[in-house]
């Protein structure tokens, strides 16, 4: 056994275990690498979200090449223009590579401005194609709008909106778990049951209603608010559970006593022993807890239940993959869905190797 | 070493009754009692067994006397180190804090009794920390000198718990009971966590701390030999009441209780696996939410009679510091401990 082992604190301990867990050591960076593209989403999309290019409404997406037709290997990447056909029979407008047209793909490029972190202006792309031409890596929408830029802006909400409702259902777990546990008797008791009324209610029905209850002339920032609330309201009872479990279980262990016996106060006995048992549990739950809401956020707003167009979620966007012939049509517009995918596997990845880290002494 | 020793805790009719709630509105159907109308007294320097089945009330008692559960209702006279008689279930927060100082406790459970997120030197730093004992050079001084007197090294202090063995964690305990300096101090299956070899080393260091300290010690076991072997005087619970209290060579040799005898006579389970039952006794343990009516040890008593099922025998000095609460403590002829 080394020393270091011997010295080392929790906090060293379960990143030691955390690192043995293959698939969260990637999700972590992956995921990181998701938050930052949120929020750096105007600098990294080629295109506005709302700008519309009517010549290329229902595009597929572009492929990014660096061989040409000719087999001649280009080391600056391009796409290829689009050919436009009308079917005479459905008169359903198709388009093709037109490989006549060759847009190299620069970095840098200037294009419409955007703000980055919503104050510094700028018109700087991270890559696109020059003087106006077309670049939709994803395809575009039937408007005409390039879903793979709005993809990145709808991040911005899908992915804030799992952390920001994780963090106000923590707020009332926590609190409403903490007096549970620690005042007991009959405050324990009410609580418990309210808790046990609010379970017994589907969620998904339940959220269902609330979110419709959402005035439909609320601004997009005022219904993420309210949205956030509803879910935080719903989700705070299995927290609270666990909390006052844990707060319960805790003020029973020997060394809570013995810290009593010491002569600590109320304060230090919570905030040096109570609470750091805590903290890793915390993470854990939160991290779990995560992925679910925004799958919430994503279902409501793919009813029309939650954030309306023209803002972009993950969700808004899914609404315009609602039926089957738009599916058979434009299979591109389930990207959105990769997504949501990837990214509640990831945190779910995550949660894994937090959770095998978070007691480092079993 | 009975009469010949102050006292340092008198206990008087001490009780402590859980009660049993039920239904939504908490509504209280009866009580367990378990610590039911105990009357003993702790010497200075000695070595005090408490030994009885599971759930007999034994830790109940033991915590009861350092106010880490609050009594039901009795006396518990602690006499501290400058000679006063204080009153320890009266005692408001800042004085109880004070005595706490002199009564310390040392826990079975060499886990879950020291913080698993704090170092050595925290954790033995504590109560010295709390009670505003030492700070600084001072502080760091004194925490080396505890954890040097219980047999650890300096170089531990910046470990963690989890770093070490059961028998040390222990060790952390005991170096963290002794930090305020006290004069008392109740060893709740202290050693019954550990491997026999380990608990020799256990025992063995509270015994030497006990002679260069003066301690006194409430130790409470399971293990007969253990009790045997560590103290001086021997009590022996069942039910919430003490059955039989006497030195322990005259208890071992000549027991006054059937109860006694009974538990003298049984063998530890030998299935390490049931460690909760430790003996094999004839019959159930009784309930202490609902015992039997007069000798609460009736039921499994070879020797009971009708009177037992109705009177309640009280604990009587049977012969010179022995006592017991048998009807017939002084009539029946029992069996002392098998020889080995
Ligand atoms: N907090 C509590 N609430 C209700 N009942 C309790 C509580 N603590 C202990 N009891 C009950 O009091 C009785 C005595 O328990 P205690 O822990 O003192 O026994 P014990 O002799 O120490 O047993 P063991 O050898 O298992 O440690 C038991 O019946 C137990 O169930
Ligand atoms: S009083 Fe009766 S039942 Fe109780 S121990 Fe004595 S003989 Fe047995
Ligand atoms: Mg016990």
């Amino acid at each position: 056994m080394s020393r270091s082992y011997e010295t080392s604190s929790q906090w060293r301990l379960m990143w030691r275990k955390f690192k043995k867990h293959r698939l969260a050591l990637i999700a972590l960076p992956l995921l990181l690498l998701l938050y930052l593209t949120a929020v750096f989403c105007g600098f990294l999309a080629p295109n506005l979200p709302e700008t519309r290019f009517v010549d290329y409404k229902n595009s597929p997406p572009q492929k990014l090449r660096f061989v040409d037709e000719e087999g001649k290997f280009h080391l600056r990447p391009f796409v290829y223009g689009y050919k436009m056909e009308i079917d005479k029979e459905s008169f359903r407008r198709t388009f093709t590579a037109d490989t006549a047209r060759k847009y190299p793909v620069h970095l840098f490029v200037k294009g419409d401005s955007y703000k980055l972190l919503g104050f510094i202006k700028s018109d700087v792309h991270l890559f696109g194609v020059k003087d106006g031409n077309p670049l939709f890596l994803m395809g575009t929408d039937k408007l005409g709008r390039d879903l793979f830029s709005r993809i990145l802006y709808g991040s911005r909400i899908s992915l804030s909106f799992g952390m920001a409702g994780v963090a106000l259902t923590l707020v009332f777990g926590v609190i409403i778990g903490g007096i549970s546990g620690y005042f007991g008797g009959w405050v324990d008791t009410v609580i418990q049951r309210l808790i046990d009324l609010l379970i017994s209610i589907p969620t998904i029905p339940l959220w269902m209603a609330l979110a419709a209850a959402l005035p439909r002339t609320w601004s997009t920032a005022q219904l993420y608010l309210g949205m956030i609330v509803i879910f935080s309201l719903i989700d705070w009872t299995g927290l609270a559970r666990v909390v006052r479990g844990k707060l319960l279980s805790l003020r029973e262990e020997d060394f809570t006593m013995a810290a009593r016996l010491s002569g600590a106060s109320h304060a230090r006995i919570i905030f040096r022993h109570l609470l750091p048992s805590f903290y890793s549990y915390l993470i854990v739950t939160t991290t779990m807890a995560i992925p679910t809401t925004i799958l919430g956020e994503t279902a409501l707003s793919f009813l029309g239940l939650g954030i309306q167009a023209p803002a972009v979620s993950w969700g808004v966007l899914l609404k315009d993959a609602q039926t089957l012939q738009t599916l058979a049509h434009q299979p591109w517009l389930l990207w959105p869905a990769a997504f949501i995918v990837l990214t509640v596997l990831l945190f779910n990845f995550l949660g894994d190797g937090l959770r095998d880290a978070a007691d480092p002494y079993k | 070493m009975s009469r010949s020793h102050p006292a340092i805790l008198e206990i008087d009719h001490l009780k402590k009754y859980y009660p049993i709630q039920k239904g939504f509105l908490r509504r209280t159907v009866g009580h367990v009692k378990a610590v039911d109308d105990i009357r003993l007294t702790i010497h200075e320097g000695e070595t005090f067994g408490l030994v009885g089945e599971s759930g007999c009330g034994k830790s109940t008692l033991g915590r009861c006397l350092i106010r880490a559960v609050e009594p039901s209702s009795g006396q518990v006279a602690f006499t501290d180190r400058s000679g006063e008689r204080l009153n320890v279930l009266s005692l408001d927060n800042k004085k109880l804090k004070k005595l706490r100082q002199e009564m310390q406790m040392v826990f079975q459970d060499p886990f879950s009794s020291l913080n698993p997120r704090m170092t050595v030197f925290n954790i033995v730093a504590e109560p010295l920390v709390c009670n505003g004992i030492a700070r600084g050079a001072e502080l760091v001084r004194r925490v080396t000198d505890l954890v040097e007197r219980v047999g650890l090294e300096r170089s531990h202090l910046n470990r963690y718990p989890h770093a070490f063995s059961g028998g040390q964690r222990q060790r952390i305990g005991i170096a963290r009971a002794l930090a305020t300096n006290p004069r008392f101090i109740v060893c709740d299956e202290a050693v019954s966590a550990l491997d026999v070899s380990v608990q020799a080393q256990i025992i063995n260091l509270l015994q030497d701390l006990q002679r260069s300290l003066g301690l006194s010690y409430l130790f409470i076991s399971h293990d007969l030999s253990v009790i045997e072997h560590i103290s001086h005087r021997v009590g022996v619970m069942y039910v919430g009441k003490m059955a039989e209290i006497g030195e322990t060579e005259a208890l071992f040799a000549k027991p006054l209780h059937p109860y006694t005898e009974a538990l003298l006579l049984s063998k530890p389970a030998a299935d390490p696996a049931k460690r909760k039952e430790r003996y094999v006794l004839s019959g159930e343990v009784a309930n202490p939410a609902s015992p039997p009516s007069g000798c609460a040890f009736h039921p499994r008593c070879p020797y009971a009679t009708e009177r037992c099922k109705t009177d309640t025998p009280a604990l009587v000095e049977v012969e010179p510091d022995r006592y017991s609460a048998c009807h017939y403590a002084g009539e029946l002829q029992l069996q002392g401990k098998r020889q080995s």
